[in-house]
């Protein structure tokens, strides 16, 4: 029973007072308010104004909001984070206590890494077992050869959970690459801009200021240089934290790359750029310690940047958080911490950790509060309880490899499940960060449901933490130190990996293939059903033109070139249009398309404002409803959903247009976009014109060109009665004023070529430019009546023509490859072990 | 007793490679009974970068990139190596029971004892059963002096094993050798590590050179001679103790040390990262000669 000073329990909304009356056994709200329930009690005043329909709308707002901000995207499971609406509350007093267990764990993780690395005192000592510690593939023996300096840890992550007893331990220690801390900064915006009111009126400690502080700590890592490159390495769009990386890499504007985007030369760490190769000073790197350096650890990883430990070693490079670090999270140490912490502060830890006993020596233990866990395998975790058989299995055979834990008891925090608060189990995850004048403090954590003490956070249920700050907080200390920070800017600014450049052009070039497939799928749609009223023959060639140029992929992607093989089967122009609209075998459907886009726009993540990836969210949505359509979907419904995506489509157009800077590689996705734009040209008009028709027939198909090429209206204004072949090949060929002809994306990709870092000789042309010259030069040559004009039914110059610009169109993107993206090749491993050696 | 030693190892790519990194442990080791006088390491297509660092376990790693295209790779490492004969005989009057190192071992109070330490527990090609640990058994009896013991380990392994080339490759499991009691210098090396460990006690790689002998008459064959590996026992107070299991001898002047480690793993001679390549073929020359001694 939750006991309020301030307010009169029958006040509160039903929602709210049948969780109070509840019977909980170890809950926040109920038994952990410290004798002070002032935090919770101001919170509740606010929400008693809430109806249980109010939370339920936060609720769904909330929901809107995370999913907008990708934080869910990309997630190989289908289970993604989910934000209550309700805020863990921390009494000042609890925080206080948290914050000093904190301060004092890193200060002591900090001393066991150097010691571990370096005297080895806790070895000699006995304090931890020399044959565990170097058991464990945590502990690297390559740091031995690194001359480092003292700080070992940069930023730490602990959860932390409350016991029975009502002292706060801890569960894990995060030491490598600790996650969650985006997911924290992303959940405190959400939260706040749904709890405002309450917000403000808790008086919440604020966390801006820990991530400033983040980046003056990186920025003072490197004193000696006026403008280090800082990227932060992530494994990639596979990694369930992915999302975050790209967050944080905005949020704290240094560039994101993989392990390929980097490589090691001549002892340095570089970024292999547009530009070319440039020097990498700081990696915070997302990855794990055993998988940094392919090249000199003994385990390969794909992950991995071969030669980085040199440059390490060189010191060419800092690598946060420091190599090595990993030990500190092993169960060697784990389990010793508290006898460490008597030997090196000479007093105990402030957040201990449960009492663990190595199973060796406590065979006839009683097991029902403890839980069996293992050394060397991080996966095994049996309930004393439960789970007893298995437990004698494993102590049969090396019962020195495993350990008793007590078993955590999790206090419980209520959470809304949609139509009312339950009492969940929770641990909060709470940051800090060693800069130079000591350990700063996050003052906030993440909350997470947690089931089973192994497995956290990778997905699941969090709540954000509010700690309540006595004094109404100040905002002085808001905004960065601008120090360093303008010059960094535009130096970053002008660096795009080869990759995110890639990825860029293809966006680009996916985008136009969205809108050309909805048009084509639009167009089909409108003739077979204009056909299904008109039975007339025009009308059916037309639509079997159409369909067989679909199904044999030449007006949709990949736009292979067709041979004329008249192929007698008869399709259904109904299923081809569902073909073209959801079949995830044709390479050239709607589906396969928007999947491909939304990929290549996660691998540009970092780069997209909130509201583009709004759309590449709504986009998403739109597949997979796609992927759910019956195969008999109704021609309504597909154009419906035509509608919308040619809607996203625009819409997305028009925010990045707005809002990208070509310093930072937009014009890439211009390119692709004027690339792929013109090859669609090229493959209709070669598909759909090149034949002389009669003058009706030709007709039709000429406005069914134009519908798809959004062009028909300018053209009847331009040529009312004297619209003809001719008139067409003039608008959508040769006018290099009009937006939608080829020409015109020639002289845009010309360009946007000029922002391509020049690799030629001055006074020389490079190889792409010269193509894009004879592309330009043919066509401006060409004339609109011999490209219209045919000898027995075909119009050969305007064959020709076509040809030659998709030879060179092809060339054109072959050579962006070789020459901006080409540092793309993958490597392998030369080591005899893969091999034959000869032995004696 | 003085060597020149040339180990080159070629690779050749089925296709071209654009940017090659390498570590080279091929500079001898520096300890009591062997002086590297000099050492130089040499590739084609040459090195744009070279540097070199000492590692855990106090071997010299030559670190280099190629960033020329090639098609093939050739890595010659020339070294000049003086050997000082080891009493070897004095050995045996070192009476100290296998027993008493295991538990010295088990918990470490010197720096000494804690970097063997690193040598007693199983490595990844040296895993270890209750075979292994009741082959080792036969020859460590309770009681019995480490070197006597460690000796007839390594005469059983001689006299147990046939030496069997093309029948294992590095990745055939020890379980396998065993079973087969067929190998080469380096199952037998590990197949001894695995069994030492299983004790308790410390015991690591060694890899380096043996010299050939031509028979009477012949003119010894440029490259004949071939990378070797044996196994050291850490005794306390004496150090590393070497046996060769593949000779049944105790290592002298004619075994050179290039690097120690606790498996292959630790010491492979030539490792490297390529860009390209696609299937690539190795072939490994060694030539060691004895200086003429004035």
């Amino acid at each position: 029973m939750y006991y309020s000073e301030t307010n009169n329990m029958l006040e509160m909304p039903a929602w709210l007072s049948s969780y109070l009356n509840g019977t909980h056994h170890h809950d926040e709200v109920e038994h952990h308010s410290g004798g002070d329930t002032q935090h919770w009690d101001v919170l509740f005043a606010r929400l008693a104004n809430l109806s249980d329909k109010d939370i339920h709308l936060r609720s769904n707002e909330i929901k809107r909001l995370l999913q907008d901000s990708g934080v869910t995207f990309g997630m190989k499971n289908q289970t993604s984070w989910r934000l209550d609406p309700l805020p863990l509350m921390l009494s000042e007093n609890d925080w206080q206590v948290i914050k000093a267990g904190v301060i004092q764990r890193t200060e002591l993780l900090n001393k066991i890494a150097n010691d571990l690395y370096g005297h080895q005192e806790l070895l000699l000592n006995g304090l931890l077992s020399a044959s565990q510690l170097k058991a464990s593939s945590s502990y690297l023996r390559e740091c031995y050869s690194f001359t480092g300096t003292e700080q070992k840890i940069f930023v730490a992550a602990y959860d932390i959970y409350r016991d029975k007893d009502g002292h706060f331990k801890v569960l894990d220690d995060h030491l490598q690459a600790p996650q969650g801390l985006g997911l924290l900064l992303e959940n405190r915006i959400i939260a706040r801009r749904v709890m405002g009111d309450e917000f403000a009126e808790c008086n919440v400690q604020r966390i801006a200021n820990f991530f400033n502080k983040i980046q003056d700590s990186i920025n003072d890592l490197t004193p000696s240089l006026r403008d280090p490159r800082v990227v932060i390495l992530t494994k990639g769009s596979d990694d369930p934290f992915y999302s975050e990386h790209a967050f944080l890499s905005a949020y704290l504007g240094s560039t994101l790359v993989r392990s390929a985007d980097l490589t090691v030369r001549k002892g340095k760490v570089w970024l292999k750029s547009l530009k070319g190769l440039r020097k990498v000073d700081v990696i915070v790197r997302w990855i794990d310690d055993s998988g940094l350096d392919s090249l000199e650890q003994n385990a390969y990883s794909m992950d991995g940047i071969p030669g980085l430990f040199q440059a390490v070693r060189n010191q060419t490079v800092k690598v946060i958080n420091p190599v090595g670090c990993g030990i500190l999270e092993s169960a060697c140490v784990k389990t010793n911490i508290n006898r460490i912490a008597q030997y090196f502060l000479s007093e105990p830890l402030i957040l201990t950790s449960p009492e663990c006993l190595p199973a060796h020596l406590n065979l006839q233990l009683d097991t029902t509060n403890y839980e069996l866990l293992s050394y060397t395998d991080k996966k095994v975790c049996l309930d004393g309880e439960q789970q007893t058989v298995e437990i004698q299995d494993c102590l049969q055979d090396n019962p020195q490899d495993y350990y008793f834990r007590q078993k955590p008891q999790l206090s419980t925090a209520p959470f809304w499940d949609d139509h009312n608060l339950t009492a969940l189990p929770v641990i909060i995850r709470c940051f800090a960060l060693v800069t130079a004048n000591g350990v700063e403090v996050l003052p906030s954590a993440l909350c997470c449901f947690s089931q089973n003490t192994q497995q956290r956070l990778a997905s699941g249920w969090i709540k954000d933490t509010w700690i309540r700050s006595k004094k109404p907080e100040s905002h002085a200390n808001k905004f960065p130190k601008l120090t360093k920070k303008m010059s960094d800017l535009a130096l970053l600014d002008g660096v795009i990996p080869s990759r995110t450049a890639e990825n860029l052009f293809w966006l680009g070039r996916y985008l136009e293939r969205g809108e050309n497939t909805v048009r084509m799928l639009r167009l089909l749609i409108d003739r077979f059903t204009e056909f299904s009223i008109y039975p007339d023959s025009n009308n059916q060639k037309i639509v079997t033109k159409l369909v067989e140029a679909i199904v044999n992929q030449s007006i949709v992607p990949p736009y292979i070139h067709a041979n004329n093989t008249n192929d007698s089967q008869s399709y259904i122009p109904r299923e081809i249009a569902a073909q073209l609209f959801a079949d995830s075998q044709f390479s050239g459907s709607l589906l396969c398309t928007l999947k491909a886009l939304t990929n290549s726009a996660l691998q540009v993540r970092e780069l997209l404002s909130s509201d583009s990836w709004r759309i590449i969210d709504d986009i998403r949505d739109e597949f997979r409803r796609i992927e759910r359509a019956p195969a008999s979907v109704s021609t309504r419904v597909m154009q419906a959903t035509a509608d919308r995506i040619i809607g996203y489509l625009m819409a997305f157009n028009g925010s990045t247009s707005d809002s990208m800077s070509n310093s930072n590689g937009w014009f890439m996705l211009d390119m692709g976009r004027r690339v792929e734009r013109s090859t669609q040209l090229v493959s209709i008009i070669e598909n759909l014109m090149t034949e002389q028709m009669a003058e009706l027939e030709q007709l039709s198909m000429l406005e069914a060109i134009l519908t798809s090429q959004v062009s028909l209206i300018t053209h009847k204004r331009r040529y009312r009665m004297y619209q003809s072949a001719e008139t067409s090949v003039e608008l959508l060929i040769l006018d290099a004023e009009y937006p939608r002809s080829l020409l015109y994306q020639i002289e845009q990709l010309n360009h946007l070529c000029k922002l391509l870092p020049n690799k030629s000789t001055p006074g020389l042309m490079a190889p792409h430019q010269k193509l894009l010259l004879k592309m330009q030069t043919i066509c401006h040559l060409a004339e609109r009546e011999t490209l219209a004009s045919a000898t027995s039914g075909k119009r050969s110059e305007l064959v020709d023509l076509m040809k030659s610009v998709k030879t060179s169109l092809d060339a054109f993107s072959d050579l962006l490859m070789l020459q901006y993206f080409s540092h793309t090749k993958t490597a392998v491993p030369l080591n005899s072990l893969f091999g034959s050696i000869d032995k004696s | 007793m003085k060597y020149t030693v040339k180990h080159t190892t070629t690779y050749r790519y089925s296709e071209p490679v654009s940017l090659c990194q390498n570590h080279a442990r091929l500079t001898p080791i520096q300890n009591n009974f062997q002086h590297c006088l000099s050492s130089h390491l040499t590739a084609s297509p040459s090195v744009d970068y070279q540097e070199s660092f000492i590692d855990y376990f106090g071997n010299q790693v030559t670190v280099f990139d190629i960033p020329t295209q090639h098609d093939v790779l050739e890595v010659t490492s020339i070294s000049e190596v003086e050997i000082f004969n080891r009493q070897q005989t004095s050995l045996f009057d070192w009476q100290i029971p296998w027993e008493s190192v295991v538990n010295a071992l088990r918990t470490p109070n010197s720096l000494i004892l804690l970097q063997a330490a690193d040598f007693s527990t199983p490595s990844i090609f040296t895993p270890i059963d209750e075979n292994i640990r009741a082959y080792a058994n036969q020859s460590f009896v309770p009681g019995r002096s480490i070197i006597a013991a460690s000796e007839d380990l390594m005469a059983r392994i001689f006299n147990d094993f046939k030496y069997e080339s093309g029948f294992t490759t590095i990745s055939t499991p020890l379980s396998e050798v065993f079973a087969h009691k067929k190998g080469v210098c380096q199952d037998f090396a590990h197949f001894a590590l695995a069994c030492l460990r299983s004790l308790g006690l410390a015991a690591r790689y060694v890899s380096g050179y043996i010299e050939t002998i031509p028979p009477e008459g012949e003119e010894k064959l440029e490259g004949a001679d071939a990378t070797h590996a044996w196994f050291a026992v850490f005794v306390p107070d004496l150090g590393w103790v070497d046996f060769d299991p593949t000779n049944n001898v105790l290592p002298n002047e004619q075994h050179i040390t290039l690097a120690v480690g606790r498996d292959f793993a630790d010491v492979t001679p030539l490792k490297g990262i390529v860009f390209g390549g696609g299937s690539h073929q190795l072939s490994v020359a060694v030539d060691m000669r004895r200086q003429e001694t004035f």
